[in-house]
């Protein structure tokens, strides 16, 4: 599958309105097909297409962004050879105009003789994205891992910042620091998950409007906007129901005051997602973006 | 220095349930043996282990994201009740162990079904109206689609219900469910494959149907279901022909050799 590639790949500022996206479920396809203009893009997982390479073309999709949850940049386990490969090779296949990636790991190496019946096989897969301590020695790796793919793949790399519930264990700056910090050090480009960084701000009690002023706004190129759950005080990142409108008054700053390209929504864990919510987010996000 | 070591101890309290269990009951004993530095292992000793344990949860309910698509509704109640993230903090062992195997997908499914059935019959309170009964029916449609897939010929189950799960469905669908207007409404469901049109059909039955055609799976005689619900063999077998001409079943009764 080959789409039309993009003019520009080079990551450079987009003046226009931002295009507006969205991640790949099953529910998109049909979708698509009813409704052909909705979204300027379709956001599809590596792993999805790495698994099931039918998944693309995509009818009436104009365009693949292409996000991975597979090369454990803040991690101390390198992906394989297979893996860069093959994300290699579906940038190639895609034409994505950039690779977003989360600024968190996935594996780590397992305790020797963990009593585990698994303990053989030398890494804990989580299979989901976490933060790494965000201290200098983290730091270090995750430039290394950006340099690495820069080099590699030669499109502008995107990190995406995780949900923090919890600081991470030896951390010794505050995730805005640490993204800030990061983009000092390298010219990693921003995913901002504005959902993320309401639930940051909210288990960390900080106000996510003077949060989200503490990052690098002119690094941020694409955005993710979903929903929040609250469990005992605690706000977890949800893909299954609206966003709250904080994450909308983030957009809004965000539309008049950073170079966002793109903004996508998000809302990926059910594949019975009711259409007219998420045709309801669509012109939520749609005003937040002209406001 | 500890970021990789703190990485390996927050992957590890992800897929080791037992020793995230043992990372909130004794942290001691839980970072013995691992090379920290004084102010990493003091980050440790504070760790809100409620939000790791969540944490958890989250990872555990999202790599189950396909079970939705089977049972929307239960779905539905179990987030308005706040039960999902103990939910899947409690299927974390079972789903850990399920992913370090090779499963099927209904495999997957069958196991979280199971194991929602006991949470709710052990342990999920009571004051949960309409959830018993949704899930119990969103599991028989989900039974029968299955059987319907395998390309089985003829599929049929029974369910007791205390009030009406199509009720509490529309009320879901239609963004009006509120769980003080949950009705008692005793009924008996049947659930049939229709094969031609390859979908699930229900009807209401009364309770001497219900009971006779649960039994009607070729594997009883006339003389065992009648001995099992109580009631005559004419009347079993008139209730048999009656399912058969309706085209619900197929083979309802053990031959004898």
């Amino acid at each position: 599958m080959r789409t039309k590639r993009p003019e520009r790949r080079d990551g450079a500022v987009c003046r226009g309105r931002p295009r507006v996206g969205i991640s790949y479920s099953d529910y998109v396809r049909p979708l698509l097909l009813d409704q052909p203009d909705l979204f300027d893009y379709v956001e599809i997982p590596f792993e999805m297409l790495r698994a099931n390479p039918h998944v693309v073309p995509i009818e009436n999709c104009p365009q693949v962004l292409l996000h991975s949850a597979s090369l454990s940049m803040a991690g101390d386990v390198p992906p394989d050879e297979a893996t860069w490969s093959a994300v290699g090779d579906w940038i190639d296949r895609t034409s994505t105009p950039w690779l977003s990636e989360h600024l968190a790991f996935f594996t780590a190496h397992r305790t020797p003789d963990d009593g585990s019946s698994h303990s053989a096989v030398p890494i804990y897969d989580i299979g989901y994205a976490i933060s790494a301590p965000m201290n200098e020695e983290s730091l270090d790796v995750v430039v290394a891992a950006v340099d690495a793919c820069s080099q590699r793949f030669g499109i502008p790399i995107l990190l995406e910042n995780s949900p923090l519930y919890f600081t991470p264990p030896g951390s010794t700056m505050t995730q805005f620091e640490y993204i800030r910090r990061l983009c000092e050090r390298s010219p990693a480009r921003l995913l901002l998950d504005v959902t993320h960084l309401v639930i940051t701000a909210h288990n960390l009690g900080r106000d996510p409007i003077e949060a989200l002023h503490e990052l690098p706004l002119d690094r941020i190129l694409e955005v993710h906007v979903a929903g929040i759950s609250d469990f005992e005080g605690t706000q977890w990142d949800d893909h299954t129901v609206r966003a709250p409108e904080v994450v909308m008054d983030v957009l809004r700053v965000l539309a008049r005051g950073s170079g966002l390209e793109a903004v996508t929504l998000e809302y990926n864990w059910s594949v019975t997602f009711p259409r007219h919510t998420l045709l309801s987010e669509l012109a939520r996000v749609k005003e937040a973006l002209a406001a | 220095m500890s970021t990789g070591t703190v990485n390996t101890l927050i992957a590890r309290c992800m897929v080791d349930p037992e020793f995230l269990a043992l990372l909130s009951s004794d942290r001691d004993a839980a970072l013995r043996g691992y090379e920290l530095d004084d102010r990493t292992r003091s980050d440790f000793a504070a760790l809100d282990i409620r939000r790791v344990i969540g944490l958890a949860a989250v990872i555990t309910k999202v790599q189950n994201n396909g079970l939705w698509q089977w049972i929307p509704n239960t779905r539905a109640l179990t987030v308005r009740y706040g039960l999902e993230q103990e939910l899947f903090a409690a299927f974390h062992r079972e789903h850990q162990a399920l992913r370090a195997g090779p499963r099927t997908r209904d495999e997957q499914t069958y196991r979280f079904f199971d194991f929602l059935g006991h949470a709710l019959a052990e342990w999920i309170p009571e004051e949960t109206p309409a959830l018993r009964d949704v899930f119990l029916h969103e599991r028989l449609l989900w039974e029968i689609r299955t059987i319907i897939a395998a390309g089985i010929p003829s599929a049929l189950r029974t369910g007791f219900f205390t009030t009406s799960p199509h009720e509490t469905i529309a009320a879901i669908r239609e963004e009006r469910f509120i769980p003080a207007n949950v009705r008692n409404a005793p009924q008996w469901l049947l659930y049939h494959a229709d094969i031609a049109a390859q979908t699930v059909r229900t009807l209401e039955v009364n309770e001497e149907s219900a009971r006779v055609l649960a039994l009607a799976d070729g594997t009883h005689s006339i003389a065992a279901m009648a001995r099992e619900c109580g009631i005559d063999r004419r009347r079993v077998r008139r209730l048999l022909d009656a399912a058969v001409e309706a085209g619900l079943i197929t083979n309802p009764i053990r031959r004898s050799h």
